[in-house]
């Protein structure tokens, strides 16, 4: 570690407080621009983030920072980083937005995706919790504009 | 947040997260909910969706505002297609055909054909002038193609149309009875130049019934393959005939000729 090694505490919604080296915590766009600001005083608030998301968030950073880490290591460790419930992944997708880092929240859409591609509407809506605010008409009338030509 | 069971994910990420998703999934999820739609048919989303999906995608589906393109021809490809302009409420036939045009424009093109439906019945039911359009991934729009008649009609349980050297093929019939009969034979439409042609069958085949032809593709040439009752006997047959020389009717050339077992009616 060299001498210029800073370090800054990060503070999250439940009151935990996570010291990380600045160098890894500026993969996240968000504390990069308060700490270029210079508006960074001894302990940064993450309102949005809880702590069980923020381990999370830092086992992925510290990760992608390791140096001389190979591509397929890394690839292995996003795979299983990504084995998560369901409610880890939607909270580290609002982390991710909230601390701005685009390569993580990239790889959560993208598990998102592969996880529900393949459901019903129903169980969509069900998932999300979203009521459906069509007409029994309305729905019968979109679904059947859906014509399959050539298949 | 983390202890919910079901997420509530703002429309921001919300959309993220659907241009992630293939176009087949997309498609079904327009009916979960008002927002839902609103999102997946947006012309910025079907861009966007588009620009990621590029370079893996192509055939059709037509839908409340979207249609996409699949097909083997061009690999696995999908992609999200506006709204077309033409739209029906009476009952209307829908025609499509895709292609490539890859040397020229690096362009593909989806041609509409609508035709509408009259008091007639069988065949002639959809007879009349279709309405065309013609949509371009490179343009974005649908244009609406006026001034060019087509006097042919397609077979409504027709098969799909296949894209060969350039052109969309369909097969067809006239509407009106030219010396004495009806005419089978292939429709063109040049990708490229958006000309629409004709190509003749072999005359061997003039004289069968539309619905036991397929038009398609053998080793890169266009190819029929026409099923038929076998004379005099029980059981069917099937025979492919390839055009060797694109274009140049005197060049269909018999391929083969099965009798196919009894029960069997088509061979897939």
């Amino acid at each position: 570690m060299s001498s210029s090694t800073k370090f800054l505490t990060l503070k999250t919604n439940d009151k935990e407080e996570f010291v990380l080296d600045e160098a890894i915590a500026i993969r996240s766009q968000t504390i990069k621009n308060m700490v270029e600001d210079d508006c960074v005083s001894n302990v940064i608030p993450l309102p949005n983030v809880d702590s069980k998301t923020m381990i999370k968030v830092i086992e992925y950073w510290k990760k992608h920072s390791e140096e001389g880490i190979s591509k397929d290591k890394l690839m292995d460790f996003d795979k299983a980083f990504v084995k998560v419930d369901q409610s880890i992944l939607y909270a580290l997708i609002l982390a991710a937005n909230f601390l701005n880092d685009a390569e993580m929240l990239d790889m959560i859409c993208q598990e998102v995706a592969n996880r529900i591609k393949g459901k019903t509407p129903e169980e969509i809506r069900k998932e999300f919790n979203i009521e459906n605010d069509f007409t029994p008409e309305e729905e019968e009338e979109i679904r059947n504009e859906n014509v399959w030509a050539f298949e | 947040m983390i202890d919910s069971d079901s997420a509530y994910i703002p429309p921001k990420l919300l959309r993220e997260i659907l241009l992630k998703l293939p176009t087949k999934s997309l498609i079904r999820f327009i009916v979960v909910c008002k927002l839902w739609l609103s999102i997946i048919t947006s012309s910025p989303f079907i861009s966007a969706h588009l620009a990621q999906t590029r370079h893996s995608n192509t055939l059709l589906v037509s839908s409340n505002g979207i249609m996409c393109l699949s097909g083997k021809l061009f690999g696995k490809m999908w992609s999200l297609v506006p709204r077309p302009s033409i739209r029906s409420k009476s009952p209307h036939m829908t025609v499509f055909g895709f292609g490539a045009d890859l040397p020229q424009t690096n362009d593909y093109k989806l041609v509409r054909l609508v035709y509408h439906k009259n008091d007639m019945v069988g065949y002639n039911k959809y007879s009349g002038l279709p309405e065309i359009e013609i949509y371009s991934i490179n343009s974005g729009v649908w244009r609406r193609v006026v001034g060019f008649e087509i006097q042919h009609c397609i077979v409504e349980i027709m098969s799909s149309p296949v894209f060969v050297n350039g052109f969309v093929h369909w097969i067809i019939y006239d509407y009106v009875a030219n010396g004495g009969r009806r005419r089978i034979l292939i429709m063109t439409f040049n990708i490229a130049n958006e000309v629409f042609g004709e190509i003749m069958l072999p005359d061997a085949i003039i004289g069968g019934t539309m619905t036991s032809l397929l038009v398609t593709l053998f080793e890169e040439s266009l190819a029929i393959v026409r099923y038929g009752m076998r004379m005099g006997m029980y059981g069917y047959f099937c025979q492919v005939w390839v055009m060797k020389q694109y274009g140049v009717s005197e060049s269909w050339n018999r391929l083969c000729h099965i009798n196919l077992v009894a029960g069997f009616k088509k061979v897939v």
